[in-house]
């Protein structure tokens, strides 16, 4: 993976250590992290307040508060050109979250 | 002689195992035989004076003159309902009811089967089915994530000691071991799934071009196994079959499988053609390999899953036994046989043969 100067990542994912897991592959890597939340409304809150938005968003579809869809949807009225990866065990997801994608105008 | 089969009649009716009712249309109970009286704990004479919607709560009201009517114009029903004991106990009941008219009288007769013992396993059997699905759900999520933890890390720490030149010999042993044997467990839960979902139907079928498929598992093993397998595919075009997504699984499984037992390098070849067989058409799928083979003892067992009891041979998974299910699902065969005839141990050859998809153009 590379990535442009300055851009950055975030993590929407529930499972610490898998938060955990990025944040060790993206410091080997040498990707700047933005920020990591543990549920979707923490992650809007985040992305709102961060200075410096982060380019690509990795999203678990299943989170506590909200659908991965849905802090998709909120992120993506905020910054409409932010580049958003799912993470999601279930094929059914995947059709989903293109079409929730391209409706982003 | 007519009298005789009369009471004849009357005694078998009584001393049946199905509870036996007559009524009138206005509801009151007529007659009764023994079986209702005990299961609902009345005396005959008690419920000759009662009427239907008394034992049948279900009817009462509207929901009676209603049920009449619909008797008159179909003659016959069998439906489900309950019964309603003297004690406030209620039985489940499966009915059969005609409507007659005898002498200028109208009548109904019902037949009711207790079906307590079909609804508490038909209860206990959707209560296995949640906790199937609770489990299935469990390692399809829960059980993926650590998976993925695990793996991810395990990749990293590989990584980081390559680097390092810290991960040669029995060391690395350490580190691709766990890997490989997460990256197999991983697809066991994925397999299940998958199953799982296509037994409740959640998979459309579809025109899928058996061309296009073979190209992306062929590009797929070749680029991630590298050095390793060899795969030598030519290309087809516009085969196309009725199946769903699930068809690219039937062929990652069989290639899965050949680099799986080979020991060192494997050559697979995968073949396409066209074969007419008791007048149906059928693509023929072939994939060799020129691994170990199987031997003619284990070829019909390959196929199946495990039984309770079954210890899993090494290796097996559910690779095979998912081929053999989506290929049946799509109205298919797969047979497997000697790359070389006669001789097993010069690789085995898998034969996938899936009906053509009658109007060949996927629309």
């Amino acid at each position: 993976m590379s990535m442009e100067n300055n851009a950055s990542v975030a993590i929407v994912d529930d499972e610490v250590q898998l938060v955990r897991t990025y944040e060790l592959l993206f410091k080997k890597r040498h990707i700047p992290m933005a920020f990591a939340a543990y549920n979707g409304g923490e992650a809007v809150e985040k992305f709102k307040k961060e200075a410096s938005r982060p380019r690509v968003v990795i999203i678990d579809y299943r989170l506590p508060d909200m659908s991965g869809l849905d802090v998709m949807r909120e992120i993506l009225s905020i910054a409409p050109k932010t580049r958003i990866v799912f993470i999601s065990g279930d094929e059914g997801v995947r059709q989903e979250s293109l079409e929730a994608g391209q409706r982003r105008s | 002689m007519l009298n005789r089969l009369l009471r004849l009649n009357e005694f078998s009716v009584n001393r049946a195992m199905d509870m036996v009712f007559w009524v009138k249309p206005g509801g009151h109970i007529i007659n009764v035989n023994i079986a209702l009286c005990r299961a609902l704990k009345y005396l005959k004479e008690e419920l000759v004076k009662m009427k239907m919607p008394d034992i049948d709560p279900s009817l009462a009201g509207p929901m009676w003159s209603m049920f009449v009517e619909g008797m008159k114009y179909a003659g016959s029903r069998a439906y489900e309902s309950s019964l309603l004991a003297r004690d406030g106990s209620v039985i489940p009941v499966e009915v059969t009811c005609s409507y007659l008219i005898y002498n200028d009288d109208e009548y109904m007769i019902a037949f009711a089967r207790d079906i307590t013992a079909r609804k508490r396993s038909e209860k206990a059997l959707l209560e296995a089915r949640d906790q199937a699905e609770l489990y299935l759900d469990l390692m399809g999520h829960d059980i993926s994530n650590m998976h993925q933890i695990a793996l991810s890390q395990l990749e990293l720490a590989q990584e980081t000691m390559a680097d390092e030149g810290r991960l040669e010999g029995g060391e690395k042993e350490l580190i691709d071991t766990p890997i490989e044997a997460l990256k197999r467990s991983a697809m066991l839960i994925d397999n299940v799934r998958k199953l799982q979902k296509l037994r409740a139907g959640e998979y459309k079928e579809e025109a899928m071009d058996l061309g296009i498929l073979l190209a992306g598992v062929a590009r797929l093993y070749s680029g991630i196994q590298e050095g390793i397998v060899t795969i030598n595919y030519t290309p087809v075009n516009g085969c196309y079959v009725g199946a769903n997504p699930l068809l690219k699984d039937v062929f990652t499984n069989l290639v899965d499988n050949a680099v799986k037992h080979s020991n060192g390098h494997v050559t697979i070849n995968i073949g396409v053609g066209r074969i007419v067989d008791g007048g149906s058409v059928f693509y023929r799928v072939t994939v060799d390999d020129d691994g170990p083979g199987i031997p003619d003892e284990k070829k019909k067992e390959v196929f199946h899953r495990l039984k309770r009891g079954q210890t899993m041979a090494r290796g097996t998974g559910l690779g095979l036994y998912i081929v053999k299910t989506l290929v049946e699902s799509f109205h298919g065969r797969v047979t497997l046989e000697d790359r070389v005839p006669g001789d097993y141990t010069l690789g085995a050859r898998f034969i996938v043969d899936l009906p053509v998809r009658g109007d060949e153009h996927g629309e």
